[in-house]
């Protein structure tokens, strides 16, 4: 549908590393600003579906397929029940991130920053296979 | 704790209630126009006008993770999704009926009625006193800097005091997206055999 806008389709290539970008910028940032791994990752799926929007002829589809972006997924969960697990690990109760490090609050900064890495990666992948399985084939 | 907390500045003489007062407007006036949109295209496009402009609220209303969220989800991602349903499905839809069109206008103006009605007994925007921020709030925000020590009070009530929610939450959205992959590969293969 986009595809016969010329100034799109030169205007997108220098866009999307930006996109990109800022959605790194928000993951890294999740405990200073506002944002986190849920809004990081909607910020980057956009990223990729804006290419794959104006460029057409399912160009995401031929790099990223459709098993990698549900092991993705998949991964985002397990890299978040798995940071419950290590307090476990440390006889405390599930997801305590207190018990990852020696010092408390340092424990907690440790899982905060690879829940939300968690979630990042989950939405990110699950928006793209949504995006993805919903195109015109 | 005061430092921590403070908002870096407050607009004078109130602009911004009278920035969302004519964001408010601004978001009515847009549902008229998706009253007369003709096709599915223009739908699309004034609801995305429509979620910007709820992003907006929510971004004066201080609230900015919120606003991030519905600008990226809906202004941006759901209405690239829908654009490329529309391809599918087809531009013009059918016309329903007049009377159906009677009666879901009846409908909407009775529940447009019993929301408001409701709405009259919310407590005050930003109330400090309201029961829903005497209990927990006040534990958050003065355990926030000495339990966990990050300034964003909401990625710490997300991440770590609710981390079982925010779980759940992750494990919902992949479940979803599985839901879609299980739904539409099991469309595809009756016509793909039968096309072989």
């Amino acid at each position: 549908m986009l595809k016969e806008f010329k100034i799109l389709k030169l205007l997108l290539p220098f866009l999307i590393p930006y996109i990109i970008l800022y959605s790194i910028y928000i993951q890294l940032n999740g405990e200073v600003s506002p944002g986190g791994g849920f809004q990081a990752g909607v910020i980057f799926a956009t990223g990729l579906i804006a290419y794959d929007l104006v460029f057409g002829k399912s160009k995401l589809h031929k790099h990223i397929s459709i098993n990698a972006l549900v092991i993705c997924g998949a991964l985002g969960v397990i890299l978040y029940a798995g940071t419950g697990v290590i307090s476990l690990i440390h006889d405390e109760n599930y997801l305590n991130y207190s018990a990852i490090s020696h010092d408390a609050i340092h424990g907690q900064h440790i899982g905060i920053f690879l829940i939300e890495l968690g979630v990042g990666l989950t939405v990110a992948s699950i928006m793209c296979l949504i995006y993805s399985l919903l195109r015109e084939e | 704790m005061q430092e921590f907390f403070e908002p870096p500045f407050k607009l004078s003489f109130q602009m911004d209630e009278i920035l969302l007062g004519i964001a408010a407007i601004v978001m009515v006036i847009t549902c008229l126009r998706l009253i007369v949109s003709k096709s599915l295209t223009e739908s699309i496009i004034v609801m995305s006008v429509f979620s910007l402009f709820i992003g907006i609220c929510y971004l004066f209303m201080d609230a900015p993770d919120a606003a991030m969220t519905e600008t990226a989800l809906g202004a941006c991602l759901s209405t690239c999704v829908l654009l490329n349903l529309v391809k599918i499905v087809g531009e013009e839809g059918e016309t329903p009926k007049k009377s159906k069109i009677i009666f879901a206008s009846i409908l909407c103006i009775i529940f447009i009625a019993a929301l408001s009605w409701a709405s009259f007994d919310l407590v005050p925007f930003g109330a400090e006193d309201s029961p829903l921020q005497t209990h927990l709030t006040q534990y958050y925000l003065e355990n926030t800097r000495t339990d966990i020590a990050i300034p964003s009070v909401v990625a710490a009530i997300l991440a770590s005091y609710r981390g079982f929610d925010t779980l759940g939450e992750t494990t919902v959205i992949l479940i979803a997206g599985l839901a879609v992959l299980v739904i539409l590969s099991r469309k595809k293969q009756p016509n793909e055999g039968s096309d072989a």
